[in-house]
């Protein structure tokens, strides 16, 4: 019983590590980055536990405001999740750009980025929605 | 007795229950913004598709800031070409362009002319133009309708199967040219590739 344990948690430590993404990066980054505190609500704990989320970065581009937010897969799959940016002005009313829900993939402990650019000049503030992704409907 | 009035309760709990629900094969309205429970289909490029090229391509063209180096601000912008390149013959492409035309007139970088070209949006506003550079004897007044950048592109189809499984890829190819040099400022690409499976015989 105890040995049939051992190959069971080999063969899934085996398995899940088969697709996990390595990187090799320079040591001393040189990019002057622009931090924004964040304040951040967790509802999902499972979806909190899935992505890990660091410290987002903006900068200006042409006036319009933009903004990056880096993500860590801690799981040893690949993982989905969506996600809403809904912009507001510097009165705090909602700019509505008929934006949608994303989808946002990474591999087996895979780090990436979100990046959105603001829609107008008066974009001031926004509020990123993470959700995990619904079922969806196929046809042929 | 007891059981009674448990099959009693436990049918009032399915009628109420029931009543509550939505009955089965009834439509119902769904979030248009969420496009993660959309139908997915492998034979046409589906709303989310045209949602996610659309806003992938309005993020790199604004992101690359080509717009704020036009000549004037506002820049006139127009909609050129846009090549089908897939099966399905009635595709709008407008299902593209439209989206990035609003993103750019709401940037504040760039107005779009509807009545320049022989294809204008507006031949009513077209021809009410026309009459007023007449009547005010200003013929070279349509350098002021002229775009400074133009937008052309192609949407390419690729399919593939192997056994039950089939994927259909769609290639949106997006330039912005600068029609004072002739040259393409801004070019990107997006792949959207969907894949499904399918059991039933005969497909």
């Amino acid at each position: 019983m105890q040995k049939s344990r051992l190959v069971l948690l080999a063969a899934v430590l085996v398995t899940g590590g088969c697709y996990s993404v390595n990187t090799v990066e320079n040591a001393d980054t040189t990019a002057q980055v622009r931090s924004v505190p964040d304040h951040r609500v967790t509802w999902d704990q499972t979806l909190a536990g899935k992505f890990q989320m660091g410290q987002i970065i903006e900068t200006e581009i042409g006036g319009l405001r933009k903004i990056q937010i880096p993500l860590t897969n801690n799981y040893a799959y690949h993982q989905e999740c969506v996600y809403l940016i809904v912009w507001s002005d510097q009165n705090g009313m909602l700019i509505d750009t008929g934006n949608s829900w994303h989808r946002f993939h990474l591999e087996a402990h895979e780090s990436g980025t979100i990046s959105e650019i603001a829609p107008t000049p008066n974009a001031h503030d926004f509020v990123i929605k993470f959700q995990e992704p619904k079922f969806h409907q196929g046809i042929f | 007795m007891r059981n009674h009035l448990f099959l009693l309760a436990a049918a009032a709990a399915i009628a109420l229950i029931s009543g509550c629900g939505t009955p089965p094969g009834a439509a119902v309205y769904t979030n248009p913004t969420d496009s993660t429970t959309a139908v997915v289909s492998l034979n046409k490029i589906n709303m989310q598709d045209w949602d996610t090229a659309s806003h992938d391509m309005i993020k790199s063209l604004l992101s690359s800031d080509v717009l704020s180096k036009a000549p004037r601000s506002p820049a006139i912008f127009a909609v050129d070409r846009i090549v089908n390149k897939t099966t399905d013959a009635n595709l709008d492409t407008d299902m593209l362009t439209k989206n990035i035309r609003i993103a750019l007139n709401n940037s504040g970088k760039v107005q779009t002319t509807t009545t320049y070209g022989r294809n204008a949006e507006s031949t009513m506003a077209q021809d009410v133009q026309t009459k007023n550079d007449f009547l005010n004897n200003d013929s070279n007044h349509a350098g002021d309708y002229s775009p400074d950048f133009t937008l052309s592109g192609k949407i390419i189809e690729d399919s593939a199967r192997s056994g039950e499984t089939r994927q259909i890829t769609y290639v949106f190819q997006l330039s912005l040219t600068d029609t004072h040099t002739g040259l393409a400022v801004w070019e990107d690409q997006k792949t959207i590739q969907k894949t499904g499976t399918r059991s039933q015989v005969g497909w």
